[in-house]
């Protein structure tokens, strides 16, 4: 039963997903003609996911909400020259992508990643976070944890597939790897993640049910 | 649960996530600077070229091309920098020369002891 909600959760996420995916060409046309209404509706279709993908990525909200306005600047600025048959969501997502690869190279040591891991891992001691405050029961706590102390590069990948519905082969595209390469880091993000699950909750096995 | 139904339940998971929400007074002030900065620039963009034009024009031809004239201007500088070198005046000294700037050395040294 848990299953099947499962899937269907699963079916719902993509095809939620789905929905965003697709920009209207009359949309994108708007805003290559420089309409600031579509680039309302641009922002407002695409801010939540860009915003918690790049949460879940910095691990803080200040330096996500400053990689969000620089992909909007970016978008801003080179709205005009998009070519008509761009994936604009994908668009976006490679612009958020590499600008916090760019941000994590600008500062090597990440303390505020650090601490969030902390938090993560032991309970909160600092003031909480949007993204602490998000994550409300303890599963969730434990599979957010989980997500965070993946390596980016799995992180990213998995963030991009399993929450924002991106296929195996647009993630490799918006990560700039070949297709077999990102469904390798997604087998590993999901193997990690796993296994902390696994050992931060041991099965329960009722006895009498032990071979 | 076999393999690919395991990854497509964590993923269920992942997605069922509350997800971290931007703070209101924060997305707006975003959005209005790069509304602000969408509606500075000219309409049709930095170049009159249709857009998108410009772009490609600048990946498939003028980009490749300033950096195979780069390239070009760089060997053929190289080639003559090294057609300019006086090669018979660099030249190591012939065996004989090495042997006959030895032998007074050794004789030197055999008058030390």
């Amino acid at each position: 039963m848990a299953e099947l909600d499962a899937r269907a959760k699963l079916r719902i996420a993509a095809q939620a997903a789905a929905d965003v995916d697709a920009t209207p060409a009359a949309l994108l046309e708007q805003l290559r003609r420089g309409d600031a209404s579509a680039f309302d509706e641009v922002y407002r279709r695409y801010t939540p996911g860009l915003f918690a993908f790049l949460a879940r990525l910095s691990g803080r909200a200040a330096i996500a909400e400053e990689l969000l306005q620089e992909t909007w600047l970016r978008l801003a600025t080179h709205a005009r020259t998009l070519a008509g048959d761009t994936n604009l969501r994908a668009w976006l997502f490679t612009v958020a992508r590499n600008l916090h690869r760019s941000q994590r190279r600008r500062v090597r040591l990440d303390l505020d990643l650090l601490r969030f891991w902390k938090w993560a891992s032991r309970g909160q001691s600092a003031p909480p976070s949007p993204l602490e405050v998000a994550v409300v029961s303890e599963a969730e706590r434990r599979l957010e944890a989980a997500l965070a102390a993946l390596p980016v590069a799995q992180r990213e990948t998995l963030l991009l597939v399993a929450v924002e519905g991106f296929s195996p082969t647009q993630a490799a595209e918006i990560l700039g790897l070949r297709p077999e390469a990102a469904r390798q880091r997604l087998r590993r993000a999901r193997a990690a993640i796993a296994a902390a699950l696994e050992i931060a909750s041991p099965p329960n096995v009722p006895e009498g049910e032990t071979s | 649960m076999s393999q690919r139904e395991r990854a497509d339940d964590l993923d269920a998971r992942l997605a069922a996530l509350p997800r971290p929400a931007l703070d209101s007074a924060a997305g707006a002030r975003i959005h209005a600077r790069a509304r602000e900065a969408f509606r500075s620039l000219p309409a049709g963009g930095a170049t009159s070229l249709p857009g998108g034009l410009w772009a490609r024009l600048w990946s498939r031809l003028l980009e490749p091309a300033a950096v195979a004239i780069a390239v070009a201007v760089y060997l053929i500088w190289t080639a003559q920098a090294l057609a300019a070198i006086d090669w018979g005046r660099l030249a190591l000294p012939s065996t004989d020369r090495i042997g006959s700037l030895a032998a007074p050395r050794a004789a030197g040294a055999g008058q030390n002891q």
